[in-house]
């Protein structure tokens, strides 16, 4: 049973996954934007992170470029994303992580990936300084 | 020019003649020793004559006097042919000029001589004929007629072939067969716009080579047959003379027919020339053409809007290094470029590109290249066609925008629903209070979710009713304090903690509006101020009687909107920096709401300041108003 942070800023998705990743036993924390993520962060590192892209305050790829500052080991967490975004794949390349879903996602597949980053546990490699923010045009 | 100077001319041996007449000075009347004389009659039509030409070439109201005058000109010629039918001499000349001025003034003719009547009245005939708007065929046969009778005439007299001319008394003067002559022409030169002579003076290929070829074909045969005569035995003059008369006519007309051939086909080509003028010059697309000889560069207008390059330029660089480039901006090599490639045969159709003019901005082209190919099927040059397509990229910017845009913000609800409903199959068969929790938060979620692609498919719809003005309004007189009042009171549950309060200035008149579209407005308006404003924090609702109209407007006390995105907030698809951290949806609500009010005939606009608020103002025109426009 792992323990994992949420960061989604549309509460009913964010609800949804929790209550569902609850019955499978998992200890789920939620934040609503990456500032807040970063800040549970420092409470007590997850196993993973699951990361949404588009967010206010501080976004998905945001937070992760976050995590690799300071050096404190929130660099090593792996990072699963889940957007509705039309590029994911690209930025989930971008941060270096190999595990991302887009939306929507049957939970089967979230329980899928979600165990393999858990069993692979392979870290995002360290990622440039994020292209801007992935505002509409 | 040339006809005033016939004219003049013809005027000028009238007046002679008649002067030789009173002054008893024979030579001035005949010319010719021993030939016979000009009558003062016809001196007199000849006076006339010239008259009327200058007349006709004076134009407006002096060729009705000129055509006048030609009929009386033409008199003393229709008199001498009712002699001849009649067999008598009538003695037209003593009747007007008295027995003692005839009989003194040199060897008189009597009769005029039949050829010389028939030349007259061809003459006043060809006068009557004269003038823009009457066919020139007719006037120029007439006129060559008398030319030819006359000139026949004049050439007897040159060779001295005395049965071309006639036998004293009734022979033809010299004097007057040159001035049939001189009148003949100044007719045929009448009208510069018309007729075979007038080609002489034009300035066109086939003017060109009549001017150098009948001076020639009438000159050559007299020359060579002066040299005959002069040489040759006695008895070759009458020969001579035929054959330089028949040379003469056969060969100016083989020339003047030739020439106005050439005329025509030119005239016609001018006219082809002028209408591809127009064409390549009103053209929408940008037409270039590159002379691969002289390397010159020509441009019609739009081509010279597009690229900044002048209408003719001699450097076929121009166009191409800085100017044209491919899509992404880099630069089309030398060998690839579509001037180039037309230059080596090749045909390039709409092939995308990107014009950078000088003051720095794109354009995006479709470019096509065609060779322009020589009379030996050598390349002389290229056309090239550039079609402005600013417009469709726009367009495919728009729709890749709005396929994004729709994509994404559908995708959220459409997550929450399945996965919702995986929950709720999961927890199907659960009986105890933590499983119907389970189901229950679900089933709102699936609720809440569905409701959002609603909304987000109603405002898209209005948005493209919008889009084409489709929208139809039903707009009847509403009570505007107490409409707006209802509204408010209806939204209020769902704008949380906000206290919304309502003011009434003045006394508002009743608004013509549609219920349900002004419901939308101020809903939508209510909505964005709790939105974008802190928890508790006010909202002032104000209905304010203003000049024919009533202005509603709805106060936050939020963040407000930075002035640089002011101008674009209610732009399709436009959401403030604020709304996009948000994820507030579509980024249609203001768009609509400006659409909504613009096809009530009314204005709506928006007063802020970063954090203190915003207040949007909606003018609609009472129904008072509306109803007298």
């Amino acid at each position: 049973m792992a323990d994992l942070l949420l960061v989604d800023d549309d509460s009913d998705i964010a609800d949804t996954l929790a209550e569902f990743l609850r019955e499978e036993g998992h200890h789920v924390r939620i934040a609503a934007n990456g500032e807040e993520g970063l800040r549970l962060l420092d409470v007590g590192y997850p196993d993973v992170v699951l990361l949404d892209v588009e967010m206010p305050v501080l976004d998905g790829p945001r937070m992760a470029h976050g995590m690799f500052l300071y050096d404190l080991g929130r660099e090593r967490v792996p990072i699963l994303f889940l957007s509705g975004v039309a590029d994911l794949d690209r930025i989930a390349a971008h941060v270096g992580t190999p595990y991302y879903l887009p939306k929507p996602f049957s939970l089967d597949r979230l329980l899928h990936m979600l165990a393999r980053a858990l069993r692979e546990r392979a870290a995002p490699t360290y990622p440039d300084e994020p292209r801007p923010p992935h505002a509409r045009r | 020019m040339l006809s005033g100077v016939c004219a003049a001319l013809t005027f000028a041996i009238g007046c002679m003649v008649l002067v030789g007449w009173a002054a008893h000075i024979a030579w001035m009347t005949q010319v010719l020793p021993r030939s016979v004389a000009m009558r003062p009659l016809t001196a007199v039509s000849f006076v006339l004559g010239a008259v009327a030409l200058a007349l006709l070439l004076a134009g407006g109201r002096a060729r009705v006097f000129g055509r006048a005058l030609g009929v009386l000109s033409m008199l003393d010629g229709l008199g001498a042919l009712v002699e001849y039918a009649l067999g008598r001499d009538l003695h037209f000349d003593r009747l007007v000029f008295g027995r003692n001025m005839i009989e003194s003034g040199g060897l008189y003719p009597g009769m005029m001589s039949l050829d010389a009547a028939v030349a007259f009245v061809l003459l006043g005939v060809a006068l009557l004929a004269s003038g823009p708007r009457r066919p020139h065929f007719v006037r120029d046969a007439l006129a060559a007629a008398a030319g030819t009778i006359a000139g026949v005439v004049a050439l007897g007299y040159a060779y001295g072939a005395t049965s071309l001319y006639g036998v004293p008394p009734f022979a033809m003067a010299l004097p007057t067969a040159i001035a049939i002559c001189l009148l003949a022409i100044g007719i045929v030169l009448e009208d510069p716009q018309g007729g075979l002579l007038c080609m002489l003076v034009h300035g066109s290929v086939g003017g060109a080579m009549a001017r150098r070829l009948v001076p020639v074909t009438i000159l050559l045969p007299v020359a060579l047959s002066l040299v005959l005569v002069i040489l040759g035995p006695r008895d070759l003059k009458l020969g001579a003379a035929l054959l330089v008369a028949a040379l003469v006519i056969m060969f100016t007309t083989v020339v003047l027919w030739n020439a106005s051939a050439l005329e025509r086909s030119e005239q016609s080509l001018r006219v082809e020339r002028a209408r591809l003028e127009t064409i390549v010059t009103c053209a929408p697309h940008g037409i270039v053409f590159v002379d691969a000889v002289e390397g010159r560069v020509e441009s019609n207008p739009a081509a010279q809007r597009m690229s900044g390059v002048p209408a003719v330029s001699n450097r076929a660089d121009d166009l191409r290094v800085d100017l044209v480039r491919r899509p992404d901006g880099t630069p089309i090599p030398r060998e690839e470029w579509p001037g180039e490639r037309a230059l080596r045969g090749e045909s390039v159709s709409r092939l995308e590109a990107r014009i950078t003019r000088t003051d720095g901005t794109n354009l995006p082209v479709l470019m096509s290249a065609t060779p322009v190919r020589g009379p030996a099927d050598q390349i002389t040059g290229a056309v090239m066609a550039f079609e402005d397509i600013t417009v469709f990229k726009e367009l495919e910017r728009l729709r890749d925008e709005f396929a994004s845009i729709v994509a994404h913000d559908l995708r959220n609800p459409i997550s929450s629903i399945l996965m919702n409903s995986e929950l709720l199959l999961r927890q199907a068969d659960g009986q105890d209070a933590d499983a119907i929790e389970v189901r229950t938060a679900a089933l709102e979620r699936i609720r809440r979710a569905a409701a959002r692609l609603g909304d987000m498919v109603k405002d898209l719809l209005d948005a493209s009713r919008i889009d084409v003005d489709r929208l139809t309004l039903d707009r009847k007189p509403l009570p505007s304090r107490t409409t707006v009042e209802a509204i408010v009171d209806e939204v209020r549950p769902t704008l949380g903690q906000h206290p919304v309060k309502v003011a009434t200035e003045g006394e508002p008149a009743p608004i013509l509006a549609d219920p349900v579209r002004f419901d939308q407005i101020l809903t939508n308006l209510l909505e964005n101020a709790a939105k974008y404003s802190p928890r508790d924090a006010p909202i002032d609702v104000k209905v304010a009687a203003s000049a024919d109209g009533v202005e509603v407007s709805v106060k936050d006390e939020g963040m407000g909107i930075a002035p640089d995105e002011v101008p674009r907030l209610f732009d399709r698809f436009y959401q403030a920096k604020r709304a996009r951290e948000m994820r507030a949806g579509l980024g249609l609500g203001l768009y609509i709401v400006h659409g909504l009010v613009a096809a009530h005939g009314g204005r709506i606009w928006v007063d802020s300041e970063p954090a203190h608020g915003s207040t949007f103002h909606v003018w609609l025109p009472s129904a008072h108003a509306a109803e007298r426009h």
